[in-house]
């Protein structure tokens, strides 16, 4: 079983070396010649006013945790499709069961106004 | 040695590295990053051991959705450099000494056991093929329909909180309703007001 | 599986999901959807009262016993339900949600208690915390409820790491999570092999979550914050429904799976259980705080239960099932009259916002002197019935050192119950002490009762007597 993600394993071990490649030439080729001037931030040739991380707003949060829970329900689905012609009628129903409650989670949220940005 | 024993070693020392740039790395984001590894690095330990179901969805779930909630967390915070203050040097020793009893029983149980133990403990799990997902989905949706239906309560309740703890109706607000538009007619809009005749 | 449509958990499942719906629809009759749900919770308790399906499911119980204590958190469900709704309409705090996540709270702690399996019992504590996570923080108005929120998220979060750490040390070392096959495993597993080692550690672990979720002495430090950040609404539930659930999870846990390790598992429960009774009134005397006293004060009345159940005996037994059922119910009478007034046109904070209650409002003032009686012990009432059954067990079963010192720290707490009645009847504060309702029928059917069963002992002996008897059949 373990051979069929051999390549996976090799595509990584190129991927990390490609980008180590890269990453090191040009470290090493190019030229660095730091000052202050370079490397702070460029705001229109303005001084940079204030720190370019800020608060975000709790919502995003809010749409994230949303997401999670119906990333979740797909987890529970995938394992569900693969065995569906095994676990009979009562699998069926119980996933029927499983997605109708979440229905009821979205009925809530679309109703509440939780997914409209405003 | 074998190639899964050489990839077993190769990642497990990267977890190990990982894990503990996740607690000691004073940027936030540098943290969640390097959490990011950690879940990914124990995706491949977990495909080791022949999970692979459960190693796909750590990486679906915890790499593509924890992680979006972890760094939005941080951001939302707004802290840049956490600072090692008084608290953190005070509880080390401590954190240290439960470190090293928790690693000293662990390390005893798993060096005397996986000797002896008999292997056949674990006996009454349904199987249906060789593939760890079908084998999953199988107990999963018949021996365990109870605990998925409650599983799906709790999610049911983690929209709830989510919703109530963080959501604010803001009332000024003001919406189009594209329905009600298209369904307007023309005397809804306009009202024909016959002129007096003199 | 679908022919268990009458059992309460499905009923309140599919009304909660109905009622979530519904009240979409109807958002400003919040009074019909109260009611609704107050209509769910007595169908449940009806059929849980009638109905024991026969039905066997092999990580599920559906016993006598699980009905009878379904039907006493119902009930309990019932009353704080009452309180809350108008506590909530008078803080002007009133939203639907708050019952529907308690509902879904509670058929975790069904879950909880009809658990076989390890699973099943760790699914039933996450439905019950997740509800508390958000009940607590659900006074968003205030700070210290926020903080009292993250407080038990993280601590709540790292007890169910250390639940699941147990059961997957118990899961390795015995091969099954059924509380059944787990006994058998252990019985037949060697006192001196690595395995066994394992199977203790497993159990500890599992013992110290559950320590924490019962609020119990070493693992008590969250008990008194979260008390006093979160409405007093969630105060009470706090101190009732979870408490009876986790009581029975303990039950179940030490006198079927880890029967065998009763050697072990005794000596601990009786440590935890002198400890929170000795941190309980110690830490209680310097409070000023009404709902971090009330908290110590629980935090010792959960160590008499532990206590008594270390004791790995009949009468030990019978005292911590009676002692789950009286405290439970002055918990209720306790937190319920606190929902009810106000003073400064605020809850019920310090101690002091009590004074002259008596001028005022003589009959809360009488609530609260029963009720307080009852918590200090005093003979006529409940409260005293219950503490002497568990000293009387501790002298059974020759522990008198530890009898003498439970006696003492009795005594100990006394002393700030009779504070609060001092405060009440004795102290002059300008206070504007106002309450919503002259009077509450339920509450004080509540207290009369404390009275009037600790007058009438034997009703309540009876009824304990009856539940360890249903007790002992499903017991191996």
């Amino acid at each position: 079983m373990l051979y069929e993600y051999l390549p996976i394993l090799i595509f990584l071990a190129l991927a990390l070396l490609f980008a180590t490649v890269m990453l090191s030439a040009g470290f090493i080729f190019g030229g660095s010649n730091p000052d202050d001037e370079k490397n702070s931030p460029y705001e229109c040739g303005f001084e940079p006013f204030e720190d370019s991380r800020m608060k975000f707003d709790v919502r995003f949060y809010l749409v994230a945790i949303l997401f999670i829970i119906f990333d979740l329900e797909i987890a529970f689905l995938f394992p569900w499709a693969v065995v569906l012609d095994h676990i009979g009628l009562e699998g069926y129903l119980a996933m029927a069961i499983f997605i109708f409650i979440l229905l009821i989670g979205f009925i809530y949220e679309w109703k509440k106004g939780a997914l409209e940005w405003d | 040695m074998n190639i899964e024993l050489i990839t077993f070693i190769i990642f497990s020392s990267l977890l190990i590295f990982t894990s503990i740039k996740v607690i000691t790395s004073s940027n936030p984001v540098l943290s969640a990053i390097n959490l990011v590894f950690s879940f990914f690095l124990s995706a491949v330990l977990w495909l080791l051991l022949g999970a692979e179901f459960l190693s796909i969805i750590l990486i679906l779930v915890y790499v593509g959705a924890v992680m979006v909630l972890f760094l939005f967390v941080v951001m939302m915070l707004d802290i840049n450099i956490a600072k090692k203050n008084a608290a953190y040097i005070k509880y080390l020793p401590l954190g240290i000494g439960i470190f090293i009893v928790f690693n000293i029983l662990i390390i005893l149980f798993f060096i005397n056991t996986f000797e002896n133990i008999n292997y056949n403990a674990i006996s009454s799990i349904n199987i249906i093929s060789e593939s760890n997902t079908e084998n999953l989905g199988f107990v999963l949706f018949t021996d365990y329909i109870l605990e998925f239906e409650i599983a799906g309560l709790i999610l049911l309740l983690g929209i709830l909180s989510a919703i109530i703890l963080t959501y604010r109706k803001n009332p000024n607000n003001k919406y189009q309703d594209p329905a009600r538009q298209i369904d307007v007619r023309k005397k809804d809009r306009l009202k024909v007001i016959k002129g007096l005749k003199e | 599986m679908f022919d268990l449509f009458y059992i309460p958990e499905i009923i309140l499942s599919i009304g909660i999901l109905l009622v979530i719906v519904i009240d979409l629809y109807i958002e400003k009759q919040k009074y019909f959807s109260y009611l609704l749900i107050q209509f769910l919770i007595i169908l449940a308790s009806f059929y849980a009262l009638t109905e024991v399906p026969t039905h066997a499911y092999s990580s599920y119980e559906f016993s006598k016993f699980t009905s009878l204590i379904k039907f006493l958190l119902l009930v309990g469900a019932l009353i704080i339900f009452h309180y809350t709704y108008r506590h909530l309409n008078y803080l002007n705090n009133l939203k639907i949600e708050y019952f529907t996540i308690s509902v879904l709270g509670l058929i975790g702690t069904m879950i909880m208690i009809s658990a076989y399996s390890l699973l099943m019992l760790y699914l039933g504590i996450e439905l019950l915390s997740l509800a508390l996570y958000a009940l607590i923080g659900f006074n968003k108005a205030s700070k210290l409820s926020s903080e009292a929120a993250i407080k038990y998220y993280i601590l709540g979060a790292m007890s169910s790491g250390i639940l699941l750490f147990g059961i997957s040390l118990i899961y390795g070392f015995t091969g099954s999570i059924d509380y059944f096959e787990i006994a058998e495993q252990i019985s037949s597993v060697n006192n001196n092999s690595v395995q066994f080692l394992g199977i203790i550690f497993g159990m500890i672990f599992i013992t110290a979550s559950l320590c924490f979720k019962f609020g119990a002495a070493p693992f008590h430090i969250w008990v008194p914050d979260i008390y006093q950040g979160s409405l007093v609404s969630t105060t009470i539930l706090l101190s009732t429904l979870p408490k009876v659930a986790v009581f029975v999870v303990f039950l179940k846990l030490y006198f079927i799976p880890f029967i065998t390790l009763a050697f072990i598992w005794s000596d601990i429960l009786i440590f935890i259980g002198i400890a929170s009774i000795v941190i309980g009134s110690i830490f209680a005397l310097t409070q000023e705080n009404m709902k971090r006293l009330l908290a110590y004060s629980a935090i010792s009345n959960i160590g008499f239960i532990i206590l008594a159940m270390g004791l790995v005996t009949d009468d030990g037994l019978n005292a911590s099932l009676y002692y789950t059922i009286v405290y439970s119910f002055t918990a209720l009478a306790s937190f319920g009259i606190i929902t009810h007034i106000t003073s400064n046109s605020h809850g019920i904070e310090d101690i002091s916002d009590l004074a002259g209650l008596s001028k005022t409002h003589p009959y809360f003032a009488i609530l609260i002197l029963i009720t307080m009686l009852s918590s200090a012990g005093i003979p006529p009432l409940i409260g005293f019935h219950a503490k002497l059954m568990v000293i009387q067990a501790l002298i059974n079963n020759s522990y008198i050192i530890l009898s003498v010192l439970v006696v003492l720290m009795t005594v100990i707490s006394a002393y700030y119950y009779l504070r609060i009645i001092k405060t009440i009847y004795f102290e002059n504060r300008e206070n504007l002490i106002s309450t919503y309702t002259r009077n509450n029928i339920l509450l004080s059917i509540n207290v009369i009762l404390l009275l009037g069963l600790g007058v009438f002992p034997f009703i309540m002996f009876d009824i304990t007597s009856y539940l360890a008897s249903i007790l002992v059949d499903i017991s191996i």
